[in-house]
C-alpha cells in the first residue's frame, strides 16, 4: 500500500490528501493489489539464450532445431487466429530481453507488427522466416493456379477458371493482389528452405552448440523431404482435374503451387475471420461451388464454425472439412506438430475430394 | 513486492511503455476534469473515434497521420457547431450525428481499401508496448503543453463551467473559452490515439476525472487526483498485463474504469456508517 501510495507526488498532494481520499485511494491500491497477486510468477526455468516465436508453427520448427539448448516461447496459442493476436507487457517484454526473436513475417502477425519493429529497432535480432524464401503475390499465385487449371485437359475450362480468378482476394483478412502471401508453411519445400536459413540464423546466438543445432537440422530437413514426399503420395490418386480447393480464407496458396491445385477463395466478410457470411457471401460461394463441382468445402480449425454453419444451411449436400491452416491444433488433435499438421491436411483434403 | 513492481518495467520497452502512459494520462487527466465537469463525455467520446477518416486518409494518401486526424477532429467539431446553430437540435443530436457520420465514413474507407484492415484494431487499442522513442518526446511536449494551457486558462473555464451567461456579462468570451477547450481536448485525443489506441484515450480522458470527482471537491484538486489516478491505472495496468498476462491497453483502461467503481462503494459505505452514528446517537438520547 505504502509503496502504491509513494508514486504520488509527495508535497503538493499530501495538502489534498484528505483520510477519505486516502482511504478511496487505498481501496483502489488494493483491489489491483489483489487482482495482480493471484498471478502466477510463472518464470522460465530453461537455462541457456531465449528465444521467442510468434507463431505457433514456426515455435515447432525452432523446438526440433534447438531441442533443450533454448528456452523457447512461442507467443500465439495453438488453435488460435492469428490475426487476432495482440500482445501482453510480459510477452513485449520477453520479446525485447530474448537473444533472438522468430517471426513469419510478410505482415502476417498483423497485431504485433509495431512491438516487433520497435523491439528490433532497439537491437533484438530478429529473423523473419520470409525473408528467405522466394514469395509469391496473390497475383503470381492465381495466374500459376489459371495456367495450371489450362494445362489440365478437362472439363474445369481455362476461361471459367478466370471467372473465379475475379472472386479471389475478397478473403478474411483482405489482400491485395499485389501484396505477398505470407502463408509460405503450406508448401514443405519453401519451409525447408527457411528453416535452413533458420539453423544459420541459430547457429550465431551464443550458447547453442552448432555441432547439435547441425544435427537436429539434418534430421529436420531430411523430415521435411520425407513430409512432402508423403503429402505427393497421398494425393496421387487424385487427376489434375480434381485438384480444387474452395476455402473460406486464401491460406493453400503455396499448397496449391506446389501439388497443382487451383484454389477458389469463397468470400467472407471483410475485416475478419470470425465475421458470420452474409447471405450474399453464402450465396456466392455455393454458386463457386456448383460452378466447380467440387463434393468438398475446406475450411479452418481457427475459424470454422460461421462457414459450416452458414453453408450446410445454404447448399446442404456439401461436406465441410476442417484443415489445419495457421496454427497447429492441441495434442491429439491430428495437428499438433507441423509434420502432423501437414499429414493430417493432405489426408483429408485428398478423401474429401476423392 | 518491490520486484512485483518493478520486474514489469525492467526493459527499455516497458519502461518507454510507462513513460508514454504516464504522459497520456497526465494529459487526458488535466482535459478531462473539464470534460468530466462540463458534462462534454460524448463530445470526447465522439471526438476520439470521429478521427477515424482523417487517419484512414492519411494512410492511404501518405501524409502524416496526426495532421490527418486533427483535420478530422476539426471538421467535426466544426460540423457540430453548424448543426447546433442551423439546425435547432440539441448539442448531443449534433454530435450523435456527426459521431456516426464519421466513424461510417472512417470504416467505408478502409473496407473500400483492404490493406489497411489490420490497423483498426491498433487504432482502437493502440499499441503501447510499440511506442518509439521519437513519441515519447511528442507525448512529453504536448503534456507540458497542455499543463501550461489549462493553468493559463483557469479562470475562463471555470467561469464557462458555471455560468456562461455571467461570463460573457463579466467581459469573457465564453465563445472562445469553448473553443479553446474543444482544441485542448482534440490535441489530446489525436497525440495519445497513437500510443494507446482510443479506447483507452477515451478511458482516462473520463475514468480518472470521475473518480477524482468523488473524492474530493475543489477543481484543482480533482486536476490534481485524477492526474494521479491516472498515472496509479497505468502502472497497476502495466504491471497486471505483465503477470497476467493480458492485452495491456485494454488493461489499463479496465484499472482506470474499475478505481471508480472501488470509489464509489467506499464513498458510500463510508456514508453509510457516517450516516448511522447521528441516528443511534438521536435514538440514544
Amino acid at each position: 500500500m505504502r509503496i502504491v501510495l509513494d508514486i504520488l507526488p509527495p508535497v503538493s498532494l499530501r495538502a489534498i490528501l484528505t483520510p477519505k481520499l486516502a482511504l478511496s485511494l487505498g481501496a483502489v491500491a488494493l483491489a489491483g493489489g489483489a487482482l495482480g497477486a493471484c498471478a502466477g510468477g510463472a518464470g522460465s526455468t530453461v537455462e541457456g539464450p531465449s528465444i521467442v516465436v510468434t507463431t505457433s508453427v514456426l515455435g515447432d520448427v525452432v523446438e526440433n532445431l534447438v531441442g533443450d539448448q533454448a528456452a523457447v516461447e512461442v507467443l500465439m496459442p495453438r488453435g488460435a487466429d492469428p490475426h487476432e493476436a495482440g500482445l501482453s507487457s510480459r510477452q513485449a517484454d520477453d520479446m525485447s530481453r530474448a537473444d533472438l526473436v522468430v517471426i513469419n513475417g510478410a505482415h502476417f502477425e498483423q497485431g504485433m507488427e509495431r512491438v516487433i519493429e520497435s523491439v528490433e529497432a532497439d537491437g533484438t535480432p530478429v529473423f523473419a522466416a520470409a525473408d528467405h524464401v522466394d514469395l509469391l503475390t496473390f497475383a503470381e499465385e492465381h495466374e500459376r493456379q489459371q495456367a495450371a487449371g489450362a494445362a489440365a485437359d478437362d472439363e474445369h475450362a481455362a476461361g471459367e477458371g478466370e471467372g473465379e480468378g475475379d472472386k479471389l482476394g475478397g478473403d478474411g483478412h483482405g489482400h491485395d493482389e499485389d501484396d505477398v502471401d505470407p502463408h509460405l508453411w503450406t508448401d514443405p519445400r519453401q519451409m525447408a528452405t527457411a528453416t535452413g536459413a533458420l539453423s544459420e540464423r541459430l547457429a550465431e546466438v551464443d550458447g547453442i552448440d552448432a555441432a547439435a543445432l547441425g544435427r537436429a537440422t539434418d534430421a529436420y530437413l531430411a523430415a521435411l523431404a520425407a513430409l512432402d514426399a508423403e503429402v505427393e503420395q497421398a494425393l496421387a490418386p487424385l487427376p489434375d482435374a480434381d485438384r480444387v480447393l474452395v476455402t473460406n480464407h486464401e491460406v493453400f496458396g503455396y499448397f496449391a503451387d506446389r501439388y497443382g491445385f487451383r484454389v477458389v477463395g469463397a468470400v467472407i466478410p471483410a475485416g475478419t475471420t470470425q465475421a458470420e457470411p452474409s447471405s450474399s457471401d453464402v450465396t456466392g460461394l455455393a454458386e463457386v461451388i456448383r460452378d466447380t463441382g467440387v463434393p468438398a468445402v475446406f475450411a479452418e480449425t481457427s475459424s470454422p464454425t460461421a462457414l459450416a454453419r452458414a453453408l450446410a444451411d445454404d447448399v446442404g449436400d456439401v461436406e465441410v472439412v476442417e484443415l489445419f491452416s495457421e496454427s497447429l491444433g492441441e495434442p491429439g488433435s491430428g495437428g499438433a506438430t507441423y509434420l502432423e499438421m501437414m499429414r493430417t491436411n493432405a489426408e483429408r483434403i485428398a478423401e474429401a475430394l476423392a | 513486492m518491490i520486484t512485483w513492481l518493478t520486474d514489469p518495467f525492467a526493459s527499455e520497452l516497458t519502461q518507454r511503455a510507462l513513460i508514454a502512459g504516464l504522459l497520456v494520462a497526465a494529459t487526458t487527466s488535466l482535459v478531462g476534469t473539464w470534460v468530466v465537469v462540463r458534462g462534454l463525455a460524448f463530445m470526447g467520446d465522439a471526438l476520439a473515434h470521429g478521427v477515424l477518416p482523417g487517419i484512414a486518409l492519411a494512410f492511404l494518401w501518405g501524409f502524416d497521420i496526426t495532421l490527418g486526424a486533427l483535420a478530422s477532429a476539426a471538421l467535426m467539431v466544426g460540423g457540430i457547431n453548424l448543426v447546433n446553430r442551423r439546425a435547432h437540435v440539441s448539442e448531443d443530436t449534433g454530435i450523435g450525428l456527426l459521431f456516426v457520420g464519421m466513424l461510417a465514413l472512417g470504416v467505408v474507407i478502409i473496407s473500400r481499401e483492404d490493406t489497411y484492415a489490420g490497423d483498426l484494431t491498433a487504432f482502437l487499442f493502440g499499441d503501447v508496448l510499440g511506442v518509439r522513442p521519437s513519441q515519447v518526446r511528442m507525448q512529453a511536449l504536448v503534456a507540458v503543453g497542455t499543463l501550461v494551457a489549462v493553468v493559463a486558462l483557469y479562470r475562463p473555464f471555470l467561469a464557462l463551467s458555471f455560468n456562461r451567461e455571467k461570463a460573457a456579462t463579466l467581459g469573457q468570451r465564453p465563445a472562445l473559452a469553448h473553443a479553446a477547450m474543444l482544441a485542448l481536448l482534440a490535441l489530446a485525443i489525436v497525440s495519445s490515439f497513437r500510443v494507446v489506441g482510443t479506447l483507452l484515450v477515451f478511458g482516462l480522458l473520463v475514468a480518472p476525472p470521475a473518480t477524482a470527482t468523488l473524492m474530493v471537491r475543489r477543481l484543482p484538486a480533482a486536476m490534481a487526483t485524477s492526474v494521479a489516478l491516472g498515472c496509479l491505472a497505468v502502472v497497476l495496468g502495466l504491471v497486471i498485463s505483465y503477470h497476467q498476462d493480458t492485452a495491456a491497453a485494454a488493461t489499463v483502461a479496465g484499472v482506470a474504469v474499475a478505481q471508480f467503481f472501488v470509489a464509489l462503494i467506499v464513498r458510500d459505505v463510508a456514508r453509510l456508517v457516517a450516516g448511522r452514528r447521528p441516528v443511534e446517537a438521536a435514538a440514544g438520547g
